[in-house]
């Protein structure tokens, strides 16, 4: 068997090699046992590196960076061990301080999570304050075409209907003066709902027109969806979840799981508002409603005839809306008796909850 | 006059051994993924780098045993460089996305395919990260050539990949091996790729056909249930069966069949790709047998299913302990969800160390002890050259997800 094995690190050449333990660590070839040593290493400067199993596999760190010594014969080995006090000191294979990577990611975790929790929010407060309202809209329209497409592609557009819709929303808008004029659209569609999308649009799905029994129960979901465009939610969420994904996705090493980032567009059709957000979107249709001299109750009856009790069964952490009990007593508290005429006559009424019909 | 110690008979072919054991490598995965669950992932740099490590310095070439010399630490930082780099494109990316949006909705879907580029570029550039930690003899492997160039490539062949289904598979990869071989240098010694796309051809085109089976049968059996149904129009689930029955059937043989064929197209692959590497004079040919890999997927898939079954049984009885009666899911205790969540975490990394096992480990070891290395006198004095690179390439790929 080779006793060991040499490599100089300039060359692949493969030395069989003896080994002389003078003041220095004498690496001689065994074809040339007379001449000069191949090399002599400082014990001190003498590492452990990766090798096979059956050898001790060692570099130098004043020998150039590759150059490797093998050492198959135990005792060899065994001599080596001896006489080398820093073999797994700096500059070798080393072996790395588990605990240290351990507590660094942990430290680095939990900096990473309370970015995405206090961080986000606050940054996209910031942002959405200092972003105009023209830098918006586009984010509004670049999805816009993607919800008219989900909902069938129609909009509902018989025409008593946009009258009686329009007449709505101008009374509305008269009070809530949003910096862009709402112009809100109804599609068609089975579930219950309206939503406010970034850059102020806001859709009515047609069967809350079906559900809603007043004038007042539409205008009040009207008015809370304007909320949130007044206050910017829709772009506050986008700026908040996308930075949240990214983050997430930094510490499990996915950054296109922050392709979130790319699907934000996309999410804020899905994603929820904070429960702070829908507090203060109704705060804001109490106060427009009130204004108008109009009851704010009826958005509370309309929310809690659509949820009923189903969202009981989820737990309320989960759960971002304020539960609709919670926000049927709030408004109810806030409630005044009608002063201002109705909205809305009965005939305009009937026209807006049919505008899907042609 | 020589030094060289090599055997002095010429043209005896040098054989390639491993030999790392198979519980080492378990306990170091095992370890490694219990670790990453406790640092939030950030473990897996230094687990790459140990499993390479491990596998390198077992793998031995004429007796004389390769060494990884890459660190976590070069990975960490290649991908916070690649995370700063990656953070504003991303950006850039969202607005052009949206702006095309804005035109015609679903317009962004293309910019998926710019992604997709960027990811063989980081392929190639981690390729050339790992090549330069990569030591034989004393002297590194390194690589040459241009990250986009070879990004185009492999994009202009995908794109023949969808019209001809898979048809275009072994040139493409022929052509893909060329460009990376004929980039790739062991000191000063230039290596190039031989084997051709037809050969790899030649040896899976039946399988390639049979994958396609199921296909077919799939949309056979749809035209069949339309068929069926446009002859007998009320809408009777009565009529389907014959026909379910019969996709079922066929369908089920091929399901087992799978694996098999999976397994069998893996080892004609590696051992085409073997057989085709040069560097200079040096050959190396592959005789791995077609069956080779079959118990290795096959085991696979039954510890995974093993697993999968421990998972269930664990979750099923939780649910039994913690739902007596008819209690909802909200009103689950905390510990319940905690309960829950720890073993869904833990089929995770027994489903990843499983992975590492036998998609990685046991094909390695089949494929380096199936290959010989002939005239290895052609490496016997190669002169050192190259230069290191940063682990940038490596951390792109991870953060694009296009790593292996």
């Amino acid at each position: 068997m080779e006793a060991a094995v040499f490599f100089d690190g300039r060359s692949s050449r493969r030395r069989v090699v003896r080994l002389s333990f003078a003041d220095r660590l004498e690496i001689v070839g065994v074809e040339a046992p007379d001449g000069a040593p191949l090399a002599s290493w400082p014990y001190d400067a003498v590492r452990r590196v990766d090798g096979p199993a059956n050898a001790l596999r060692v570099s130098c760190t004043t020998a150039p960076p590759l150059a490797r010594l093998e050492l198959r014969d135990p005792s060899a080995r065994a001599d080596i061990l001896r006489l080398c006090p820093a073999l797994d000191g700096p500059g070798g294979a080393g072996t790395v301080s588990v605990w240290r990577i351990a507590v660094a990611s942990l430290a680095a975790g939990v900096a990473i999570i309370a970015m995405a929790w206090f961080g986000m929010p606050l940054l996209a407060n910031q942002l959405a304050e200092m972003m105009p309202y023209s830098w918006e809209k586009p984010l509004g329209e670049a999805v816009d075409g993607q919800v008219r497409t989900l909902f069938g592609g129609h909009a509902c557009e018989s025409p008593p209907g946009i009258a009686a819709l329009k007449k709505l929303v101008g009374q509305l808008q008269g009070v809530a003066d949003l910096p862009i004029a709402p112009d809100p659209v109804v599609v068609q569609s089975g579930v219950p709902n309206a939503f406010a999308l970034p850059g102020g649009r806001v859709y009515v799905l047609s069967e809350l027109l079906t559900v809603s029994q007043t004038p007042d129960e539409l205008a009040g979901v009207l008015a809370h969806e304007f909320g949130h465009v007044a206050h910017r939610d829709g772009l506050r969420r986008v700026i908040r979840d996308g930075g949240t994904s990214f983050l997430i996705g930094l510490m499990f090493g996915d950054v296109t799981g922050a392709g979130a980032v790319l699907m934000a567009g996309r999410t804020v059709l899905s994603a929820s508002y904070s429960r702070a957000d829908e507090e203060r979107a109704d705060a804001f249709a109490v106060s427009v409603m009130h204004r108008l001299g109009r009851p704010a109750e009826p958005l509370g009856s309309l929310l809690h005839r659509i949820i009923g009790s189903a969202e009981d069964m989820v737990p309320s952490v989960l759960n971002d809306h304020p539960l609709t009990a919670d926000r049927k007593a709030r408004l109810e508290a806030e409630d005044t008796p009608p002063t201002g005429p109705a909205l809305l006559d009965a005939n305009e009424w009937q026209s807006l909850k049919h505008i899907c019909n042609r | 006059m020589t030094m060289a110690a090599t055997s002095t008979v010429p043209a005896a072919p040098a054989p390639v051994s491993f030999t790392g054991r198979n519980g080492d490598f378990r306990r170091l995965v095992v370890r490694g993924a219990l670790l990453e669950l406790v640092t939030f992932g950030f473990y897996r740099f230094w687990l790459t780098t140990d499993i390479r490590r491990h596998l390198w310095s077992h793998t031995e070439i004429a007796g004389d045993a390769l060494e990884y010399t890459g660190r976590g630490r070069e990975l960490l930082f290649g991908f916070l460089i690649a995370l700063a780099v990656l953070g504003p494109i991303f950006l850039v990316y969202f607005l052009i996305g949206l702006e095309a949006e804005r035109i015609k909705a679903f317009a962004s879907l293309p910019l998926y395919l710019f992604l997709f580029a960027f990811g063989q570029f980081a392929a190639y550039r981690a390729r050339r990260y790992r090549l330069t930690r990569t030591v034989w003899r004393g002297v590194r492997f390194w690589m040459t050539g241009s990250g986009w160039s070879y990004a185009w490539r492999s994009m202009l062949w995908g794109l023949l990949l969808v019209p001809s289904i898979g048809l275009a598979y072994p040139w493409r990869t022929a052509a893909l091996e060329r460009f990376k071989l004929r980039h790739t240098l062991y000191g000063n010694l230039p290596g190039r790729f031989e084997a051709t796309g037809g050969q790899l051809f030649g040896r899976i085109w039946w399988i390639w056909l049979l994958g396609l089976l199921p296909f077919l049968l799939f949309a056979g059996g749809l035209v069949a249930i339309l068929v069926t149904d446009g002859i007998e129009p009320q809408p009777s689930a009565a009529s389907h069966p014959p026909v379910a029955a019969i996709v079922a059937m066929l369908g089920t043989p091929l399901l087992i069949a799978l694996p098999f064929l999976h397994a069998i197209r893996r080892a004609r692959e590696w051992a085409w790709w073997g057989g085709g590497i040069r560097f200079g004079s040096v050959t190396i040919t592959c005789d791995l047998r077609s069956g080779s890999l079959i118990g290795v997927y096959w085991a696979l898939i039954g510890f995974s299913a093993l697993v999968f079954f421990a998972f269930a049984a664990v979750a099923g009885g939780l649910t039994v302990v913690l739902v007596r009666g008819p209690v909802s899911f909200g009103q689950l205790p905390i510990w319940g969800m905690a309960a829950y969540a720890v073993s869904y975490l833990l089929l995770g990394v027994a489903l990843g160390v499983l992975a590492r096992i036998y998609t990685l480990q046991r094909v390695w070891q089949r494929v380096v002890r199936a290959c010989v290395v002939i005239n290895i006198e052609g490496a016997a004095d190669v002169t050192a050259a190259g230069e290191l690179v940063s682990g940038f390439g490596e951390g792109l790929a991870d953060g694009l997800d296009f790593g292996w």
